[in-house]
């Protein structure tokens, strides 16, 4: 097998939101711990012993009632993980100058290879430093290829207490891969994982011993990169840089179901705030904007409803005043009276980076103030707390609101909200 | 933090060029001088206090260095009964001690792996006006 110079390594938080939640409250140890999805909706995360209880992703808390009667129930506080998240990769970011954050709870980092014991003291010095910084448990993989340290990283969570994994050796790679299922293989879709398995392929090794043109003829280019990846031969480069995105979409099922144009339009105005925000903090602008909204189509008993329009905008822009106008003008044409909505969303594409933004002939919009009111926007925002300044468009009764009955405290975020302790 | 806009950026100055241009430093903030490791800390609000402990109040501010080594003397957080509580630890030769703020018994935790120690208050931020209610 092919080693190259660079080994890369994976760092994955373990059960992460359950794992951050239990920072701030560590009477949860023992407990089977849930989280639920925005509004409450289905099981997005477990712990350990929620999992041994039988509870799975995707389960609607109200048909289990017997299981969650014996968990703590979370509602998602994206808040907390996020700002967890960012001393994780933070912290990830003192031993390499190369990172790639990959999620919310993974991350890649290259560093130049050495030999195992070395490795293996990288890798738990990584997951000691991230227990001492954010009380958050980590798994740590190594290996030649990204791949390799995805499937080091999945063998390491099996081989618990150490929760580190380096493949450095033929030995320790076949080890990793025959303990791993073909389903788990990073890249393998589902419908891909069935036909290996009816072929008699069940684990990620019996798929690297397989023949690289069988591959090539019965999997896509991605099957084959895996192939590679799994026997040394790297594929996946480290992306510092992220891709520009194609567009932008926020959008939300409400709390409850909306009826009148008010209420929708408050949502959308705070939905195209939102894209107009990642628009800014990314330095891009949009060309296009599209509203959509429909009805419930599981609720068979009300009429349904559902449309979309899109419009090319008169010129880029990723000011707020500017995108709410049009948004709302949009569902203003969309909106009909009479139905219950669900939900609406919008979407901004067609992004292109803000200085390369072509100049009108008759601007309708002064851009130079926009960008200075917006400027100002974002710092008072983020100076007082999201939501600070509004448009007035935004400003209601917020009956949209996601429903989040269980939600943890910002304890990282809001003064209010920090941990109460006794003397 | 951030700071709002100024318009007293010398830089933007018309005319001459300002003579204190090239002696600016950033103003001081009080982030700088308690955290030392942004990423490791944390902050939690004193909710209940001991009669005996004259110094401490309710609301006073702590900052807290998870990722600190405890050292003897050192105001630590732990989780006992359902809650966060301060104490102080006390490290003589090999045996650890938390010891309470005020009076109270001295628990001997030498060994004890489920006795975690999740920070090290490094300061307290106390409101003056509080400090100067105490009476001696």
């Amino acid at each position: 097998m092919f080693f190259g110079e660079q080994t890369y390594c994976l760092t994955d938080i373990n059960n992460c939101y359950p794992s951050c939640e239990a920072v701030f409250d560590p009477s949860l140890k023992g407990w089977p711990v849930v989280v639920l999805s925005n509004n409450d909706g289905c099981v997005i995360a477990r712990n350990q012993e929620a999992k041994d209880l039988g509870i799975k992703m995707g389960d609607v808390p109200h048909l289990i009632p017997d299981l969650i009667k014996q968990c703590k129930i979370f509602s998602s506080n994206y808040t907390l993980y996020g700002d967890m998240s960012d001393r994780v990769m933070n912290t990830i970011r003192e031993f390499s100058p190369e990172v790639e954050v990959y999620s919310v709870d993974e991350c890649f980092i290259r560093v130049n290879r050495q030999d195992t014991f070395m490795l293996y003291f990288l890798g738990s010095s990584i997951k000691e430093r991230i227990k001492a910084v954010t009380g958050l448990p980590v798994s740590v993989g190594i290996g030649p290829t990204k791949t390799l340290a995805k499937m080091a990283n999945k063998y390491a969570k099996k081989v618990k207490p150490i929760g580190v994994y380096v493949i450095n050796s033929e030995d320790a790679r076949i080890e990793a891969l025959k303990g791993c299922e073909i389903g788990d293989v990073w890249g393998i879709g589902q419908q891909h994982a069935k036909r290996l398995i009816a072929n008699g392929i069940t684990t990620a090794y019996e798929f690297s011993v397989l023949n690289l043109e069988w591959v090539r003829k019965n999997m896509t280019v991605v099957g084959v990169r895996m192939h590679q990846e799994l026997n040394g031969h790297p594929c996946l480069e480290m992306k510092e840089t992220v891709a520009t995105k194609q567009n932008i979409c926020t959008s939300r099922s409400f709390g409850k179901l909306l009826e009148t144009l008010p209420d929708m339009s408050e949502a959308v105005a705070n939905y195209v705030a939102t894209c107009a925000r990642k628009l800014r903090k990314d330095g891009t602008c949009a060309n296009m904007l599209q509203v959509f909204l429909h009805t419930n189509p599981y609720r068979t008993d009300l009429s349904q409803y559902a449309n979309s329009k899109t419009i090319a905008l008169p010129e880029a822009t990723n000011s707020t005043i500017e995108l709410a106008h049009y948004a709302l003008a949009l569902l203003k044409a969309l909106y009909r009276p009479g139905y219950k909505y669900m939900k609406a969303g919008v979407i901004v594409s067609g992004l292109i980076p803000e200085h390369s933004r072509q100049e009108v002939l008759f601007p309708k919009m002064n851009h130079e103030k926009h960008s200075k009111a917006m400027k100002a926007l974002d710092l008072l925002n983020s100076h007082f707390g999201a939501g600070s300044v509004r448009m007035a468009s935004m400003a209601g009764h917020r009956k949209y609101a996601l429903r989040a009955g269980m939600k943890s405290g910002h304890y990282t975020t809001k003064w209010s909200d920090i941990i109460k302790v006794s003397v | 933090m951030i700071k709002p806009p100024s318009n007293k950026n010398p830089n933007d100055a018309t005319g001459f060029v300002s003579p204190t241009q090239d002696y600016l430093e950033t103003r001081l903030s009080i982030d700088d001088y308690v955290i030392k490791n942004p990423n490791a800390t944390y902050f939690g609000i004193i909710k209940q206090t001991n009669d005996d402990v004259f110094e401490l109040h309710c609301g006073d501010v702590l900052v807290i260095e998870r990722s600190r080594r405890p050292m003897h003397d050192n105001l630590v957080l732990v989780f006992a009964e359902g809650e966060f509580r301060m104490k102080k630890l006390r490290i003589i030769i090999d045996r650890v001690y938390l010891a309470p703020l005020g009076a109270g018994k001295v628990i001997d935790i030498t060994g004890q792996e489920d006795t975690v120690i999740h920070g090290v208050v490094t300061y307290i931020i106390q409101k003056a006006e509080n400090f100067c209610n105490v009476l001696r």
